[in-house]
């Protein structure tokens, strides 16, 4: 296949979310580091460092974070209700966490800028704008690199921040891991779920811990993006 | 995958000069378009449109508009920093009209936030491919949109008023470098006009593994 065909079936694929995951094939420790390094080294706004980055491997983060999905609760479980996010019960996950606008907003500069949000002109301070545009250029290509590498790939923002850090206090996970999800640092998210599919089932097919169907998410409508092209 | 380990690494930094002899090949025009136009956006919905251009007098103008006017860095300066975006190829995400997304919205997202972080994940599996192809890039968010999309109307025919509830753009820079220059050196009709910082940025990670 041509680099062209490996890059365009890398965004075709990473341009769907992926909601059910086997999990008897883990992503390889190789394909973590590189993954890692796609999101660390991706562009930011005169190199300010626009958000911390959490890298989980253990499905029990991952199934915790996944409970605290904004329209599942418990539901999944006792397969009430429709779930749409089982794509963060992944084999791996890369989070992306900053403040909210709302708290960037009410600090001081100096107060931004103690933190790391500074330009290199030391007159500005980081706003929203560059966060949310450094947090997508990461996520994006770290899906993108992650579909490059045969991963399918799914994207969520929709966590209950607050049920998480109660279930996360009463976890046995090390201070570090709490620390960093309880400070104001975790308050916006965005997270990029990865792992390789359940291969006999649609992508859009959610199962439950006995690998049972229980819900069906239909496709979204595709976009159709205007482009206006010049020679 | 040795291709993409170097992109990662090139994608990173800002290219600021150009080699306008070696022109960007068709097919890997479309591959970039494609990849930009097929990465996810919140429930698939159109938060932004492109412009592709590799029509010189096209993106010269968007480098002269890619100016900040509170930043004393442009004023009465022949040639700025932000020659990236003076780039052989440039593609443009703007922000487009909300009209049928609102309407079938039933969650009353933030158009402004969703717009900047879809187009961050467009722009950046757009970066890291171009960077694999073998090009280097650069990104551009300083651009003065009043200024730059009233002279494309009037040059170009392209509507400065497309329904966008705000004007807003983004740039990134495609091309080769031109290998007699650095790549921080803002290069305009082979002169220097600037050479640019550099600058290394250092995200915390954590790390969570079934063996912690």
């Amino acid at each position: 296949m041509s680099n062209e065909s490996i890059v365009s079936n890398a965004s075709k694929s990473s341009g769907h979310t992926q909601r059910n995951w086997d999990f008897s094939k883990p992503v390889l420790p190789e394909h973590i580091d590189i993954l890692k390094d796609v999101a660390i080294q991706a562009c930011s706004k005169q190199g300010i460092a626009p958000y911390s980055l959490c890298v989980s491997s253990d499905l029990k983060f991952n199934e915790l974070l996944y409970t605290c999905s904004t329209s599942s609760g418990d539901s999944i479980y006792g397969q009430t209700d429709l779930v749409r996010n089982s794509q963060l019960n992944a084999p791996l996950i890369l989070a992306f966490l900053t403040y909210s606008e709302h708290q960037l907003m009410d600090m001081d500069k100096e107060e931004r800028i103690a933190l790391g949000y500074k330009d290199r002109f030391g007159e500005m301070d980081c706003n929203q704008t560059d966060i949310d545009f450094s947090v997508g250029i990461a996520a994006g290509s770290v899906a993108f690199a992650a579909a490059t590498l045969g991963y399918k790939t799914g994207f969520c923002s929709c966590i209950n921040i607050d049920m998480f850090r109660e279930k996360l206090a009463q976890s046995n996970y090390s201070k570090e891991v709490k620390d960093m999800w309880q400070s104001k640092i975790a308050d916006d998210f965005l997270v990029v779920c990865i792992g390789n599919p359940k291969e006999e089932l649609k992508r859009g097919q959610v199962i439950n811990k006995e690998d049972k169907i229980v819900a069906t998410i239909p496709p979204v409508v595709q976009k159709d993006i205007p482009i206006i092209v010049l020679k | 995958m040795s291709n993409l380990i170097k992109a990662v690494k090139t994608a990173e930094r800002c290219q600021r000069n150009w080699d306008y002899s070696i022109p960007i090949p068709d097919e890997d025009i479309k591959t970039l378009v494609e990849v930009a136009t097929t990465m996810p956006t919140k429930q698939n919905r159109k938060f932004y449109e492109l412009i592709v251009s590799s029509n010189p007098e096209f993106n010269k103008i968007c480098y002269t508009h890619a100016v900040d006017p509170y930043n004393s860095h442009f004023v009465n300066r022949e040639i700025h920093r932000n020659t990236q975006a003076n780039a052989p190829l440039i593609m443009m995400w703007r922000t487009t009209d909300q009209t049928e997304v609102e309407a079938s919205d039933m969650f009353k997202d933030d158009y402004m936030k969703n717009y900047y972080t879809s187009v961050g994940v467009s722009s950046g599996a757009t970066v890291l491919t171009a960077n694999a192809l073998g090009y280097r890039t650069g990104y551009c968010n300083c651009i003065n949109d009043d200024t730059l999309m009233d002279e494309l109307e009037e040059k170009f025919d392209i509507m400065a008023d497309n329904g966008a509830p705000v004007r807003d753009s983004m740039i990134v820079g495609i091309g080769m470098p031109d290998t007699n220059f650095d790549r921080t050196e803002c290069v305009v009709d082979g002169k220097v006009g600037f050479t640019a910082e550099t600058i290394d940025k250092n995200i915390d990670v954590t790390y969570i593994t079934k063996d912690m």
